[in-house]
């Protein structure tokens, strides 16, 4: 008979226009990131978007896009979470961390495209970047692409190291402050993102949102 | 739920409490036991002076109206000091109203929803807010999820502690409020404490859900920008940006690609709509009652779409909006009407004696009476053979015949000049020099005049391999005219849109079977991983030969298969067959629950956007078949007798030709 038509690019701001929160994993997939840090990433990465389909409003606001490096590649491109199928990332190759965010600002620029021609409104974009290295190419671009982001509101960009992650570089990357993350707690780094983008949903796009603070004694990460 | 402190309501009873239902912000609601008609809302923190009065004074304030459309405090809730923790309500049904007008969460929890569905909750929500402004009351904080419809389209209004509450002279405010449902005139306020709400600002908010129902989920103020930089969704309220309104270009605003267009609504609700959002009208947006009036009027003037049963639209627009949206965006918008219905209405028309057919044929697709257009077509007449222009009779052309005429004439003056020539010479023989002058000079000039003769011929034949080159061409171009080829091909694809359209509800029937079937195997794969070998009571299979299976990975009945028995080493004919009859009795045991691990909603919803754009997309190609096929018959018909008109022309001139050719 026929193939199952996929579905035209319109048809998904016709069934949903709510306006979106695009946000961006970026996740190192380095040979150092072997063994336990990757499953727990893989797991913290499923339970991610169970946590995200049990708000209402998060599934039809909040859009999810992985970039993995390296390589540099798309994992999965902007879906809402009902349309996320989390990843089976496995650890290989350096970790080309600047190729990486100019690859994840470009995605982000190209989407906002996509929401503008369908006259979609957005919450301001989140780019999560989670890293137990420093990079192995040149990240000087990709830092001025940060400041720039972040300084004309057009993304706000979040540096988690795990284990033995080169925070200094991470600072020079980030304006926000990196965060570290106690031992491989990824679950709790993943629930309290879910947590955020629950609260930017429930927000009007523009709105300033108080997020929880993952630093605290009991929060997932050090300062 | 281990609680401190004991918990009584207004008149001194304690409050148990059971399940806890949600958990929000401020407070947890929970069931209380011995009542299931209400539930309790315990604040997590202790309440100021002004809310402990505020939830005193609602109670107070409790009319049978206000309940019939909120979850309004019907008691107090204190602890031990008499501080008010928390309050008693009625107990919620229905759900978020985001559900609702969005047409993606519609399409699962309210598949039963059409647009009359909406129109009515429009109403409702209208009325509802009537019965707050009526009470003297402000609803304030207009949000997503403090509306729940039920499925008879009654709306019931929650977290009313947040209110703005009229209580004699007192008034207790209203603190929060979500920005995208705000008026122009409260956005970029910082905080909404002491802020007096009025009911103006709720008939924005009112009219902002209003038209989220009407116009499937979409905000009234997101739309195209066609200015620099963001639009969202507050600025453009600040702005006046209506994406819909007559000023909308204006104020360089487009409504989104695929929207529903303003104009498709009755005359009073778009004249309703731009007074809510207009900049000159801010102080006198229209209220709840003249929503209600207006929605009232155009439910009842809802018509259904003759194509698609699950598609109603406004009476005055021009054709079903929702099939040029469905099939503009390739999205859902309503949940396809069930088979049945579909299959019902092709089936009534099909009969042909009905009188039905006059009354839905108008617009609808009836596959028939298309089929009947397609089949009187005029199917062009293949290429004839051409005769061979040789044959065909045929007088020699004029310069030809005059040249002819000469000659004759030629003929004789040379004979007589002969003649005569002979005459001088056998009775004046002394004369013979003129007559042999004579001779050679006339037919000299004879000769001359022959020359003629060589240079017509050559000219005639030239023209003839001309004629014959182009006659040649002609006939190719007339085979090449009579190709029914593409005509054949689109019949040939009209056909098979055909017997696609009729196999489609067999397409979706055997899809969902599939998907059922999927869910069946899944539980069954489950009834039998739960039966483990280890303790199962099989005679002659001890616990050595158990341990033996389950190295071979052999431990449920789930893996109980012959190809994998055989596997197993000293393991016969006599216990394969054994353990294959107990799976079997394993297998007959099982009992298929539809209502466990239901096929999900979005795979369902896949195949019927699937059967949906397909049905669209086959009853375009075959709406427009006839035209088509008529065209390209029209088509290959003119281009036959165009090469034959001038084929018949040149036949005519070549035949002429080669007679001239012959006769010189």
């Amino acid at each position: 008979m026929f193939e199952f038509d996929q579905i035209p690019f319109a048809a998904e701001f016709a069934e949903n226009p709510e306006p979106r929160c695009p946000c961006i994993l970026l996740l190192d997939t380095s040979y150092s990131m072997s063994g336990q840090p990757i499953n727990e990433l893989n797991r913290g990465l499923s339970s991610f978007k169970e946590e995200l389909m049990t708000d209402s409003m998060s599934v039809k606001r909040v859009e999810l896009a992985v970039v993995s490096f390296g390589p540099v590649q798309a994992t999965s491109d902007f879906g809402t979470p009902d349309d996320f199928y989390p990843p089976m990332l496995t650890a290989s190759g350096n970790t080309p961390m600047g190729a990486a965010i100019e690859k994840a600002v470009s995605m982000l620029e190209e989407r906002k495209n996509v929401y503008k021609q369908n006259g979609i409104s957005y919450y301001r974009p989140w780019i999560f970047l989670i890293t137990d290295g420093a990079p192995t190419d040149d990240w000087q671009r990709a830092a001025a692409l940060v400041r720039e982001g972040e300084a004309s509101k057009s993304f706000m960009f979040f540096a988690v190291g795990v284990e033995n992650a080169d925070m200094n570089v991470l600072n020079q990357i980030a304006t926000r402050a990196p965060l570290k993350l106690k031992g491989l707690r990824f679950a709790d780094l993943f629930s309290w993102l879910s947590n955020s983008l629950n609260s930017v949903s429930h927000s009007t796009p523009g709105d300033q949102i108080r997020l929880e603070n993952p630093a605290s004694p009991e929060g997932w990460a050090l300062i | 739920m281990k609680r401190a402190a004991r918990i009584v309501n207004g008149s001194g009873a304690e409050v148990r409490f059971g399940r806890e239902l949600g958990r929000g912000g401020e407070g947890s609601v929970f069931e209380i036991e011995g009542r299931s008609d209400l539930v309790a809302k315990l604040y997590h923190k202790p309440l100021s002076k002004e809310k402990q009065d505020k939830i005193e004074a609602m109670v107070r304030l409790k009319t049978e109206r206000l309940l019939r459309f909120t979850v309004w405090p019907v008691d107090v809730m204190r602890d031990a000091g008499r501080r008010v923790v928390g309050f008693l309500m009625p107990c919620l049904s229905g759900q978020e109203i985001h559900k609702l007008y969005g047409p993606k969460t519609r399409l699962t929890e309210f598949p039963q929803a059409g647009y009359s569905f909406l129109v009515h909750t429009a109403a409702n929500l209208a009325r509802a807010f009537a019965a707050v402004h009526e009470a003297g009351h402000v609803v304030g904080d207009i949000n997503h999820s403090n509306f729940y419809v039920t499925d008879q389209a009654t709306i019931l209004m929650l977290d009313c502690d947040s209110f703005q509450v009229q209580s004699g002279g007192a008034r207790f405010g209203c603190d929060v409020g979500i920005p995208m449902y705000m008026p122009p005139e409260l956005q970029g306020v910082t905080s909404f404490r002491g802020v007096v709400r009025s009911r103006n600002h709720d008939n924005f908010g009112l009219a902002v859900f209003i038209f989220m129902l009407l116009f499937m989920g979409r905000h009234p103020f997101a739309g195209k920008y066609s200015g620099t930089g963001d639009m969202p969704i507050e600025r453009a309220i600040r702005e006046f940006r209506f994406a819909y309104g007559s000023s909308s270009a204006a104020r360089q605003m487009q409504p989104p690609p695929g929207a529903l267009p303003l104009q498709v609504l009755p005359p009073a609700v778009q004249a309703l709509f731009e007074r809510a959002f207009a900049q000159e009208s801010m102080t006198r947006r229209p209220d709840a009652q003249e929503w209600i009036a207006a929605l009232q009027d155009m439910s009842g003037g809802l018509m259904p779409c003759s194509r698609n049963p699950a598609h109603q639209y406004p009476a005055q627009a021009k054709a079903c909006p929702w099939c040029a949206m469905e099939a503009a965006t390739g999205g859902l918008l309503f949940r396809p009407a069930d088979s049945a219905q579909r299959m019902a209405s092709q089936a009534g028309s099909m009969g042909g004696t009905g009188s039905g057919i006059a009354a839905d044929s108008a617009a609808g697709f009836q596959l028939h009476q298309i089929w009947a257009q397609i089949q009187r077509v005029q199917t062009p007449a293949p290429a004839r053979t051409l005769p061979e222009p040789s044959t065909l009779a045929a007088e020699p052309s004029a310069p030809v015949a005059a040249y002819l005429r000469r000659r004759k004439w030629r003929g004789a003056f040379s004979l007589a000049s002969l003649l005569s020539a002979a005459g001088v010479w056998i009775f004046l023989p002394g004369f013979w020099m003129i007559t042999a002058g004579g001779l050679v000079g006339v037919n000299l000039l004879l000769l001359i005049a022959g020359v003629g003769r060589r240079s017509l011929r050559s000219a005639r034949s030239e023209e003839r391999d001309r004629l014959r080159e182009r006659w040649n061409e002609l006939s190719l171009r007339y085979a090449e005219a009579s190709r029914l080829a593409p005509f054949a091909g689109k019949l040939r694809e009209l056909e098979q849109a055909k017997r696609e359209y009729m196999d489609l509800e067999v397409f979706k029937a055997t899809e969902l079977r599939r998907l059922e079937a999927k869910q069946r195997s899944g539980q069954m794969q489950f009834h039998l991983r739960r039966h483990r070998i280890e303790q199962a009571q099989l005679d002659g299979i001890g616990p050595g030969r158990k341990a033996s299976l389950a190295l071979f990975g052999i431990e449920t009945a789930l893996e109980v298969e012959t190809h994998r028995l055989a596997r197993v080493p000293g393991f016969g004919p006599a216990n394969t067959r054994m353990l294959l009859a107990w799976r079997d009795r394993i297998e007959r045991r099982f009992v298929f629950d539809p209502t466990v691990g239901k096929v999900p909603q979005a795979e369902i919803l896949a195949v019927e956007r699937t059967v949906e754009a397909r049905t669209r997309d086959l009853e375009r190609r075959l709406s427009l078949g006839a035209s088509e096929l008529a065209r390209l018959s029209a088509g290959i018909r003119s281009r036959q007798e165009a090469a034959l008109r001038e084929a018949g022309g040149t036949a005519r001139a070549l035949a002429q030709a080669e007679l001239d050719v012959n006769v010189l």
